[in-house]
């Protein structure tokens, strides 16, 4: 099992209590990919945000790798076992894509060569964009290089915000069936959290986020 | 280090944050300009302070020894007075060291001691205690281990002056103080005035010695005036008119049998020093060590600064050594046995140097707080920048954060922000400072043009102000700024490191 979330609550206090889930527990193996779809607004960025522990959940209990995460060891766990992509791409606009890609190595304090950084970014068919500043790239090449970003410390688990929501639907479909088969081909754990339906029926498994509980999406 | 690669990215100015590179900008301009000011203002006081210093430990050296009431009341002393073989008279310290004997009294010849008279300090074999050649023999061991230091006893006398000046045919008289010439002193070449009449230095002995006093390869030498005494005049005097070869008399009275005697000693001018700064400077005339003996034998004079009027002058080059030196004196003396007969000082202590001296210090400390509290005011520029560039940043924060960056990491990245900026401003300033210091005369006398008065007067700083960096203040700079730069940096970094990624990366 590459990851567990066990009976995970949250409630918002303000401006009026919300709960938004409780006692809400997944699970995912090594390879598994997992979509989770919903209404806006049901919590689903909260839920992927909570599984990655950038934000705090108010009950339960989440297992990366065999491990409990905590408040005190979420940044390592976010360093080595965890890639996250966004909808809004959040690459670090002044530096180059390969500095991008390289970043999450640099945090790790495992700083790679920029063949490694050349070599992610060739999977994602951006090598020849390598140096160029991330503010100069088309939104489907930053996302794809956020997919490059999300592989670079080989992590077990990558959680995938609306990855084609600020895409147009070619450029969507091609970001998802990549990313798809990235995770397929370096056996990674995949969450995606989407509004896009024919993405998420390419995962393995499709829960639907509603009224505070996952079920499985038919 | 990732957090150094992020804040240097940070710290290069960018078009597309133009409000941040501006706020930026004039955080260092102002900083530098605080440590400019800072620099040059302790550099040129540290300087002062150093020529003050300089003046005053010239002719009067940085380390004295003094005689102390166990001396005066000591058998060594007071033998003296009662005996034939001392003349019935006192003795100097340089006279007691130029005796043969140490103990002048023979049984066969004066008369019964009085019972009044303390017992002699005597050594194990019988043979009396002689402190002042001990501590002259203690001086040579050190001179050896210390070679730059040199060192002459000194009397301070009184007679009344008369001097003819020749160049307005007229006469002035005044109460002087005589202190022997002090022509083992180091740097007493550095006081005297050169003549107008010819050099005051020569290579090799000149054929035909002038009547003044001139320097063989800086070794003083003093003219044979013949029946005449060379003396050398403070330079106010030449201020008032004096010249070289003018004439006069001391006049001082000796005790006889039955009355005072007036005694009247022609002299002749022979030089002019600068008495840097003493309080009894402008009344004290050098002369012959021969001379001024016989005057303090006679006469009972008092120094009004406190300055003992018998004593052993010790100069030596690093005056910041002078306590470590003073300290190694007191224990040589106390090797000898005789510590109880010495007074050891350093210039520090001086009586007419330690007010002066206290308050230099009580200056210097002022002047390191002031400049301590406008560099916190500078850097706390620091902080509203780096509060504008977190705000700015807090998408990219939550994206490191995102990828594993700590709490302690995010800190970081803004502190180092905060040290680098403390550290180009220190820099900066310290190149602005160097500049300003060599250039220093320059806008002193552009300063005095605009004023259109000396903007520093030439009796209180010399003729130039000191322009050479004080390494004291630029080590200050150095550690003050990044320090304050990196604490003014550290409100920030905890702003930052409490951003919520969550929050920060849905923002959109």
């Amino acid at each position: 099992m590459i990851f567990k979330a066990i009976n995970i609550s949250k409630t918002f206090p303000f401006p009026q209590k919300t709960t938004l889930f409780s006692n809400l527990s997944l699970e995912l193996e090594k390879g598994q990919s997992v979509a989770i779809t919903g209404k806006s607004g049901v919590g689903k960025t909260t839920l992927l945000h909570i599984f990655g522990t950038l934000e705090e959940a108010d009950s339960g209990e989440i297992h990366v790798a065999g491990q409990l995460l905590t408040p005190a060891n979420g940044s390592k766990f976010r360093r080595k076992n965890i890639g996250f992509i966004f909808q809004s791409f959040h690459l670090l606009e002044d530096f180059t894509l390969l500095e991008n890609v390289l970043m999450p190595a640099l945090i790790a304090r495992t700083p790679k060569k920029p063949d490694f950084g050349l070599h992610l970014l060739e999977q994602v068919g951006l090598a020849d964009r390598a140096y160029f500043p991330a503010k100069l790239l088309s939104g489907g090449e930053k996302q794809r290089a956020a997919i490059a970003r999300a592989l670079c410390n080989d992590p077990d688990l990558i959680l995938a915000d609306e990855p084609s929501g600020n895409l147009d639907s070619s450029n969507a479909e091609k970001i998802g069936s990549l990313l798809l088969s990235i995770v397929e081909q370096h056996k990674k754990g995949l969450i995606l959290v989407t509004h896009n339906p024919d993405l998420a029926t390419l995962c393995q498994k499709h829960y639907s986020l509603a009224e505070g509980k996952l079920g499985i999406s038919l | 280090m990732f957090e150094l690669t992020i804040a240097l990215k940070y710290l290069v100015p960018r078009k597309r944050s133009l409000s941040t590179t501006l706020i930026s900008a004039m955080s260092i301009l102002v900083i530098s300009l605080v440590v400019w000011l800072v620099l040059v203002f302790l550099s040129v006081t540290a300087g002062i302070e150093k020529n003050w210093i300089k003046k005053l430990t010239s002719l009067h050296a940085p380390i004295r020894l003094s005689p102390t009431q166990d001396y005066y009341n000591s058998y060594f002393y007071q033998i003296d007075a009662l005996t034939a073989a001392s003349h019935y008279t006192y003795k100097t310290i340089g006279e007691k060291y130029e005796s043969q004997i140490s103990d002048p009294f023979f049984p066969d010849v004066d008369a019964e001691l009085p019972p009044y008279l303390p017992p002699a300090d005597r050594l194990n074999n019988g043979m009396i205690r002689d402190p002042v050649k001990d501590a002259i023999r203690s001086l040579t061991m050190l001179q050896k281990e210390i070679p730059s230091l040199s060192f002459q006893d000194y009397e301070i006398g009184g007679a009344l002056m008369h001097l003819f000046l020749t160049s307005s045919s007229s006469s002035l008289s005044q109460m002087s103080y005589l202190l022997s010439i002090p022509d083992q002193n180091p740097y007493f070449h550095d006081l005297c005035l050169p003549p107008a009449e010819g050099p005051l230095d020569f290579d090799l002995p000149p054929e035909i010695p002038p009547p003044y006093i001139y320097f063989v390869q800086k070794k003083l030498q003093i003219p044979d005036l013949g029946p005449e005494i060379p003396a050398i005049l403070p330079k106010n005097y030449k201020d008032s008119g004096a010249k070289f070869g003018d004439r006069g008399t001391l006049s001082y009275t000796t005790p006889s049998a039955g009355s005072t005697q007036e005694q009247r000693l022609p002299f002749r001018v022979a030089g002019f020093y600068d008495p840097g700064i003493l309080s009894v400077g402008n009344k004290c005339i050098l002369v012959p060590q021969e001379v001024s003996r016989d005057i303090y034998g006679s006469t009972q004079t008092f120094s009004p600064d406190g300055t003992p009027t018998n004593g052993i002058f010790v100069w030596i080059n690093e005056l910041s050594k002078a306590e470590e030196i003073s300290k190694k004196i007191t224990l040589l003396l106390e090797e000898a046995g005789i510590s109880s007969y010495w007074k050891v000082t350093t210039y520090e202590k001086f009586e007419f140097a330690k007010d002066l001296l206290q308050q230099f210090r009580s200056d210097r400390t002022l002047l390191l707080l002031i400049a301590v509290i406008i560099l916190m005011v500078a850097c706390c520029n620091i902080i509203s920048l780096l509060v504008l560039l977190v705000n700015d940043k807090k998408k990219e924060i939550a994206i490191l954060q995102s990828m594993g960056a700590s709490f302690k990491s995010i800190a970081a990245i803004f502190g180092f922000c905060g040290i680098a900026m403390g550290v180009i401003s220190c820099l900066l300033g310290s190149l602005l400072a160097v500049f300003t210091l060599h250039n220093l005369d320059s806008l002193v006398s552009f300063l005095s043009k605009i004023q259109g008065r000396a903007a520093f007067n030439p009796a209180f700083f010399g003729n130039s102000l000191p322009n050479q960096l004080s390494w004291e203040a630029f080590l200050f700079v150095l550690i003050a700024t990044p320090i304050l730069s990196l604490l003014a940096g550290l409100i920030p970094a905890i702003k930052a490191s409490r951003i919520r990624p969550s929050s920060s990366l849905r923002s959109e």
